[in-house]
């Protein structure tokens, strides 16, 4: 045991004077500081954008009454249009003219709504933008019923006209006042009438709870991305839905009949979604976010590729190199077992590769936060048995560089092998480099095949261990996992074992090869 | 008192189907230089290599210092230093470094004795500069003190003087003789030139073509070799000359040419040919001493008797 840590402490030796391991370590730094500056560039581009826009305030609603004008022209072509054909003559056609020049008729109303109001159609995201475009069909509805002749009017028609014109007025209301809460509950108080199941009525009224938990201005104050606020409880309608109606409806196949394994899965995700909403960590698609999100993602992604490259030259070279130079001579000459030695550059190997992985979090921590901030960072939220649990964004960044460093273990076991059994620098760090870069493409080639059960058995299945291990990540396409936005077609702890299964064959053949062959 | 430092049996090595070491046998006494002697590819560095575990040997025994290498591999190893062809240094570290590094993989090597030995090989200043800007020299003074650093018992150099100037041969060879004979180091050097091993060893072990021919002590070879040596006579009448000295020293006359003839006496008799010859009226242009070839040695040594097909 003394003589493989000396024989560790003379490898570190050896691997900190290396000039490679020094000029790789500073183009990683490099490039992960220049790709998180990259994206701060982008993101100050995309504010002053914005702001320039703030600052003519005029432009939408030059736009509307350009929109409007233009609406205007093409309601009077095509009322032109209907008055010139002959009633009789082409049904099809007559009734395509009119159902656009409802279409017309609508925009027409809604535009000339949001500037009686005020409300910017096209500049503002608000519930207002919602009230408006719900009007026009209230309107359209109380058209409809005054329209009826009234031997076809229902018993109630007179009910049913006051209640499409009470809705209306409180609408208008709702655009007078700017109230929120009194939107959120007309839109209630409606809900029993919209011909919905009771399970469907409480999911919609807790919808509405929520989001005027998440967002109280409904929009108004800018605090909170609109749409985002909307898309997150459209997609917490739908899991409730699905889990409701055992069906799933958030399968991009359309409704597809629910099994068990989907049904758990659909509960850790509502997990997760309710304790995104309730501690109001929403996820990155608002773009100061996506800016800082993908600075994360990329600083990652080229920094552990600059950590595999390193690696791949170092264990390409860790046992051929010291053959050419005849170095080894001195190892073989010294009292220890090959075996020893062996053990040695494995383990000076494996702590250098740990050592970069972490000196790469530090810098990417670094960066990121005196970039973006701190506390920008996103949090890693999962669940399991539908409780959910949340990861701070430096414990998850940590932990997913050491699930890519796992994979980073498995070519560094290749790169020792080849040099090893080669006994050829170039020929092992040409090899292992050549099949990293291939098994991404054969990876992506792998998405094609049929879920048949050999396929597991490829090695490149297994490289991406990311989306197994943090399932719930938003993205998790990066360059040393491959992006694989895919369900995994093994399991984890299948994955996991097959790797081990690779390291120890491959260390066992470079172990045996270099513990019996001659040194000539 | 005379203890057995290196102890070879037997010992058997192919590469392929090609039998590089047959079946060698013989032992190194503490305290003595023992010569490896043999010309280009008999199997000497092979063998050394086999004692210092860069080979597999397919058959046969070797042990260091009472320890078999096969079964007690790193204390056997513990009791050796050596070097092979060229010391192959870390090219980017200093000399202490290296000496540091390989001092760590050995027991009870302390800086004192790193300086003692740096001291010895006359590297003391230069110990912290980087390898790469040391001169061949000087590789070689640090290889040394590497393999001197942990007092081995057993010492195997091989081809040593390859590359070194007149007056680092004279060193080395002061320094191993002391090593041999004032600290009982058995020390083993391999080369293929007799002149060189006169100098430096007590005994040599000759080897050809895979095979041990024989051991002998320096003395026994030189004693030999002084007894009947060729003098080749230079003279336009080589057969006149031939005619006059086959009375007394028939047997030896060998080759005749227009050059002179070659004559195989005792080196005591060579001035009473001269006087013959001179005094016949033969024209001598000189008389030189042909270096016996190795073969010729071993072939003596060993009475002549060996197949060495």
């Amino acid at each position: 045991m003394n003589k493989i840590i000396a024989l560790y402490q003379n490898e570190m030796i050896k691997i900190s004077k290396k000039i490679s391991l020094v000029v790789i370590l500073a183009l990683m730094i490099c490039g992960v500081v220049g790709l998180a500056g990259l994206m701060k560039f982008q993101q100050s581009q995309q504010e002053r954008y914005r702001n320039e826009q703030g600052r003519e305030p005029d432009w939408a609603a030059e736009e509307m009454k350009y929109q409007l004008d233009m609406f205007h022209e093409q309601e009077d072509s095509l009322t032109a249009q209907i008055d010139a054909m002959d009633p009789d003559a082409d049904d099809d056609r007559l009734f395509g003219l009119e159902e656009e020049l409802r279409y017309v008729r609508r925009q027409i109303s809604q535009i000339e709504l949001a500037m009686e109001y005020d409300v910017g159609l096209y500049d503002e995201q608000s519930f207002l933008n919602d009230v408006i475009n719900l009007l026009p069909d209230l309107w359209a509805e109380e058209q409809r019923l005054q329209a009826l002749p009234p031997e076809l009017r229902p018993a109630d028609w007179a009910e049913q006209v006051a209640v499409v014109q009470q809705e209306e007025s409180a609408y208008r209301e709702v655009l007078e006042s700017r109230d929120f809460h009194d939107y959120i509950e007309l839109v209630r108080q409606g809900l029993p009438r919209s011909g919905m199941t009771d399970a469907m009525i409480l999911i919609e009224q807790e919808r509405l709870d929520l989001w005027y938990t998440l967002d109280p201005s409904g929009g108004m104050s800018g605090d909170m991305d609109y749409n985002q606020v909307r898309m997150v409880l459209d997609q917490r309608v739908s899991l409730r839905r699905s889990m409701l109606e055992r069906i799933d409806y958030t399968s991009s196949q359309g409704p597809v009949p629910m099994t068990p394994d989907r049904y758990a899965e659909l509960e850790n995700q509502l997990a997760v979604l309710d304790y995104r909403i309730e501690n109001n960590v929403l996820s990155s698609s608002s773009y100061e976010q996506s800016f800082s999100d993908m600075a994360v993602s990329s600083m990652a992604g080229f920094g552990m590729f600059m950590v595999v490259m390193m690696m791949l030259i170092l264990a390409g070279g860790a046992i051929s190199q010291e053959m050419a130079t005849g170095s080894i001579k001195s190892l073989i000459i010294a009292p220890v077992r090959r075996w020893k030695i062996f053990t040695a550059k494995v383990l000076s190997l494996v702590s250098v590769s740990l050592i970069a992985t972490i000196l790469l979090y530090l810098v990417m921590i670094l960066t990121h936060g005196l970039m973006f901030g701190f506390s920008s960072g996103q949090p890693y939220i999962f669940a399991s048995h539908g409780q959910a649990g949340a990861l701070s964004f430096a414990i998850y960044q940590l932990a997913s560089l050491l699930v890519r460093w796992i994979s980073v273990l498995v070519f560094i076991a290749l790169a020792l092998m080849l040099s090893v059994v080669t006994r050829n620098t170039a020929a092992a760090v040409g090899i292992s480099m050549a099949i990293f870069f291939g098994h991404q493409l054969i990876g992506s080639f792998l998405m094609f095949l049929p879920r048949s059960e050999w396929v597991k058995f490829i090695p490149f299945e297994h490289f991406s261990l990311l989306p197994r291990f943090f399932p719930f990540a938003d993205s998790g396409g990066s360059f040393i996992t491959g992006a694989m936005s895919q369900t995994p077609r093994t399991t984890l702890l299948f994955s996991l074992l097959y790797l081990l299964v690779l390291l120890i064959c491959m260390g066992y053949t470079a172990l045996d090869s270099f513990s019996r062959r001659d040194i000539k | 008192m005379m203890d057995t430092i290196l102890q070879i049996r037997q010992l058997e090595k192919s590469f392929g189907r090609r039998k590089i070491i047959d079946k060698i046998s013989f032992d190194v006494q503490a305290g003595e230089v023992f010569g490896f002697l043999g010309p280009n590819g008999a199997g000497k560095t092979t063998t050394l290599k086999m004692v210092m575990g860069f080979l597999q040997p397919d058959g046969g025994d070797i042990v260091i210092n009472g320890f078999d290498l096969k079964r007690h591999y790193e204390t056997a190893m513990g009791s050796l230093g050596g070097i092979v062809e060229n010391p192959e240094l870390y090219q980017d570290l200093s000399g202490r470094v290296n000496l540091k590094m390989y001092a760590r993989l050995h027991d009870g090597v302390t800086n004192d004795r790193i300086m003692e030995v740096a001291a010895m090989v006359g590297m003391q200043g230069r110990l912290d500069e980087k390898v790469k800007k040391y001169s061949l020299g000087m590789k070689q003074r640090i290889g040394l003190a590497q393999a001197l650093l942990h007092r081995p018992k057993l010492l195997i150099l091989d081809e040593p003087t390859n590359g070194l100037d007149p007056a680092g041969i004279r060193e080395l060879r002061d320094i191993l003789k002391r090593l041999a004979h004032e600290e009982h180091v058995a020390v083993v050097v391999s080369s293929h030139l007799l002149s060189e091993m006169q100098l430096m060893c007590d005994r040599v072990a000759i080897i050809h073509l895979g095979r041990l021919l024989g051991v002998r002590t320096i003395r026994e070879l030189t004693d030999l070799s002084r007894q009947t040596t060729v003098y080749r006579i230079l003279t336009p009448e080589a057969q006149a000359a031939a005619e006059i000295l086959r009375p007394a020293y028939g047997e030896g006359i060998g080759e005749l040419s227009e050059q002179g003839l070659d004559l195989e006496v005792a080196t005591d008799r060579v001035p009473a040919v001269i006087r013959l010859l001179a005094m016949k009226g033969v024209d001598l242009y000189g008389v030189t001493r042909l270096e016996s070839s190795l073969e010729d040695a071993f072939l003596q040594v060993t009475g002549g008797g060996l197949n060495i097909e």
